[in-house]
């Protein structure tokens, strides 16, 4: 009788799981491919001029991955025609990953535009920034925050 | 009836121990390569080595595919490129399949790098981080439990080694040294 109820325990709390977590990729699925969503489609040369006045929009945006940040996989940089002109595409609570397998892909990101809040970093640590991870080339001052993405060329 | 709750205390104790023993080490393990990531990646295994090419000269702003491939063939890797473009004038990156290579156009010269998943703790720090909504609820109950076996361990133990003795002290120790840091660098 005792195995048994813990046998019970165990299989209910293991549904549950299977459940909840089921739920959370239905969500991003679901996200994903939804068409309905009214958004604008960019390029990452006119991604900064865009969100200057749409700060908290949602935008849909294509260009090559050059860069995804090998630490935690928080944030990845797109480029379209113009490699001046990348543009930070950022986790959020819907994706929370970059895998770096996404390098030379071209994806669709759709997301929500946020400012950057630019670091402030002491003089002597300013030459030895790393272009990939402080956007050396042309300092943008917005970012994506990313709900839902898809490869479209691996 | 007197309620026995130091004899509970000491039930919940255990029990909760057992049940977040695993959790307990997710977020320690994880959480001390985190705290080195400038050190140390945790998530990946990155190895680099210096290449040498033949010499591309002026093939900016444009360069086929199949050229590419021609200077990926002279180190091995042309059945894994993937896409290719120019950060700088005279830098080709070439996206490769679990990795990339950077080449000096003018000199030939480059770097190879190649990324490679680290088992373990990638997964710990995955989960570190918070991924996924059903995983937040997980923690916040986690968190939960820590309050209660920080509260509950107070009082497993009776007389002088208990928290009305030598357990007091240790205790104000594990408060005053959070506390010295907050006046150093906080406030």
């Amino acid at each position: 009788m005792k195995k048994f109820t813990v046998l019970s325990f165990i299989t209910i709390i293991l549904f549950s799981a299977s459940t909840l977590f089921a739920q959370d990729k239905s969500t991003v699925t679901s996200t994903a491919v939804s068409a309905d969503l009214k958004s604008m489609v960019l390029s990452p040369e006119t991604f900064q001029d865009f969100a200057v006045n749409n700060v908290g929009k949602e935008v849909e945006i294509k260009g090559m991955v050059v860069h995804v940040c090998k630490h935690g996989g928080k944030k990845l940089f797109i480029i379209g025609e113009d490699p001046e002109k990348r543009v930070k595409i950022t986790t959020s609570d819907k994706v929370s990953v970059f895998e770096p397998e996404l390098e030379g892909s071209t994806i669709m990101v759709k997301g929500i535009i946020e400012p950057i809040a630019e670091e402030e970093l002491p003089e002597a640590e300013k030459s030895n920034q790393d272009a990939d991870h402080t956007n050396y080339y042309h300092v943008p001052q917005f970012s994506i925050s990313c709900m839902a993405f898809k490869t479209i060329e691996e | 009836m007197q309620l026995q709750w130091r004899k509970w205390f000491r039930v919940v104790h255990r029990d909760f121990g057992y049940i977040f023993f695993g959790i307990t080490l997710v977020y320690s393990i994880s959480g001390i390569a985190l705290n080195h990531l400038d050190d140390w990646n945790s998530n990946y295994i990155i190895v680099r080595k210096e290449i040498t090419v033949k010499k591309p000269g002026q093939i900016y702003p444009a360069i086929t595919r199949a050229e590419v491939k021609a200077l990926l063939k002279e180190i091995g890797e042309e059945d894994n490129y993937k896409n290719h473009y120019f950060p700088q004038s005279d830098q080709l990156k070439i996206f490769l399949k679990g990795g990339s290579a950077i080449i000096n156009t003018e000199t030939g010269i480059g770097l190879l790098e190649r990324t490679t998943r680290r088992p373990f703790f990638r997964e710990m720090n995955y989960l570190h981080y918070n991924p996924q909504v059903s995983w937040t609820w997980i923690s916040d109950i986690f968190a939960g439990a820590l309050i209660i076996l920080a509260i509950t361990g107070l009082f497993l133990v009776r007389g002088t080694k208990g928290i009305t003795g030598r357990g007091a002290w240790l205790t104000l120790l594990g408060i005053i040294i959070p506390g010295i840091i907050l006046l150093i660098f906080f406030y």
